[in-house]
């Protein structure tokens, strides 16, 4: 696959250089490190148990760049941040992609997770997705804002959806981006039109 | 620092009012100034002929009126045609160097600095942002108004979930004026960041 853009380079907040490009086939024993190294708190965010070599090889099986498109971030030769849309490609929800990423913890608030979702939303755009959607804990501070500042919004809370590792019982926060509407506003605001004519 | 005359001008839809609202933002809400803005549109809203006047002062503003602006802002061809003349000697030209070809009806003295702001624009992925471009640019080849509040203006101004992108371009503009400033020689006839 190709994807407009990458591989791209970023800055974070700390001067480190990061590459960002498609994932490869190659990536699974980096990828494994990743996960691996990342707490148990942070995995257990995560739908599966990444932290397998199992998990891996099928994710990179099932990477097929038509509906999974996953992305990695890459500093002195290890990955740092993994990130990664999900759609179907028939169906009622077809139009709908879903977000799903991961920051090594030592490189957390840097503005490493903000770059890897912006590419996801572009590469959404790019096969013509309308909607973008991502499941989050309520207490996950960082990822909401994250979210939220890429035009995410609160679709929904639910109640007690998710169970922590300690088995404790938390809200489920329901994100949603209509990114085919999200330029429409700016659109408005470009078109130079006397006030009375809006 | 003095009464600073400023006109954006352009073609309809180039988003040339919210240039205008965003410098005038940065200066009165952000770096602590005065400042005034006027719109005037075309018969059309895109496509058109479209300016806005601000003025930028240490003192309260009592005149909103823009004759003999301190810098021009353009982006079309048509914009610069008629505006172009009315620049005071020694001022600022800012100009769309894709679009625009500076040459005859400049006063003397005039300093010039080009970007190709569609251009970067279109890189960054949406054509609607070469205003955003713009105001960086302004910011960075003008020092008029600080770059963190051109930020604060660009973030207050800009609908939710675009705030990233528009920063973007906000930060593409400003280094390029930087550079085209720091580029500056006699101060006449000079070329910025052009491609």
């Amino acid at each position: 696959m190709k994807s407009q853009g990458l591989p791209c380079q970023h800055t974070l907040r700390d001067g480190m250089a990061v590459t960002i490009r498609l994932q490869e086939t190659t990536d699974a024993k980096a990828l494994l490190d990743f996960y691996c190294a990342l707490p148990e708190e942070d995995r257990q965010y995560l739908d599966d148990d990444v932290a397998t070599p199992e998990w891996i090889r099928r994710f990179i099986q099932r990477t097929d760049f038509k509906t999974r498109y996953p992305i990695v971030a890459e500093a002195a030769g290890r990955i740092i941040g993994h990130a990664w849309l999900i759609r179907t490609q028939q169906g009622w929800m077809s139009h709908v992609g879903q977000l799903r990423f991961a920051v090594a913890r030592d490189q957390q608030r840097k503005g490493l997770g903000l770059a890897l979702v912006r590419e996801i939303l572009h590469i959404a755009e790019n096969i013509g997705l309308d909607i973008m959607t991502a499941r989050v804990l309520e207490d996950q501070v960082g990822v909401l804002c994250i979210c939220e500042k890429l035009g995410f919004k609160r679709e929904a809370v639910l109640q007690g959806y998710a169970r922590d590792v300690q088995g404790h019982r938390r809200n489920l926060v329901i994100l949603g981006n209509d990114i085919s509407r999200i330029w429409d506003a700016m659109e408005m605001l470009v078109a130079d039109m006397p006030p009375t004519r809006e | 620092m003095a009464k600073t005359e400023i006109r954006v001008s352009g073609l309809g839809g180039q988003g040339v009012i919210l240039c205008a609202t965003i410098i005038g933002k940065a200066a009165a809400l952000f770096d602590g100034r005065h400042a005034t803005m006027i719109q005037s549109f075309g018969p059309e809203a895109r496509g058109s002929a479209c300016s806005a006047q601000v003025t930028i002062d240490d003192q309260p503003v009592t005149y909103p009126y823009v004759t003999r602006p301190d810098v021009l802002v353009t982006m079309s061809p048509d914009a610069y045609d008629q505006f172009a003349g009315s620049l005071k000697p020694g001022g600022i030209l800012l100009y769309e160097s894709d679009l625009v070809t500076p040459g005859a009806k400049l006063p003397e003295g005039i300093q010039l600095y080009g970007i190709t702001a569609t251009r970067y624009a279109e890189e960054l992925g949406r054509k609607l942002v070469l205003n955003i471009v713009m105001v960086g640019f302004f910011a960075g080849a003008t020092g008029l108004i600080s770059r963190e509040a051109v930020e604060k203006a660009v973030l207050d101004s800009v609908p939710r979930g675009t705030e990233d992108l528009n920063m973007q371009a906000m930060a593409r503009g400003y280094e390029q004026g930087v550079e085209a400033r720091k580029g500056k020689g006699s101060g006449i006839l000079q070329e910025g960041a052009t491609r």
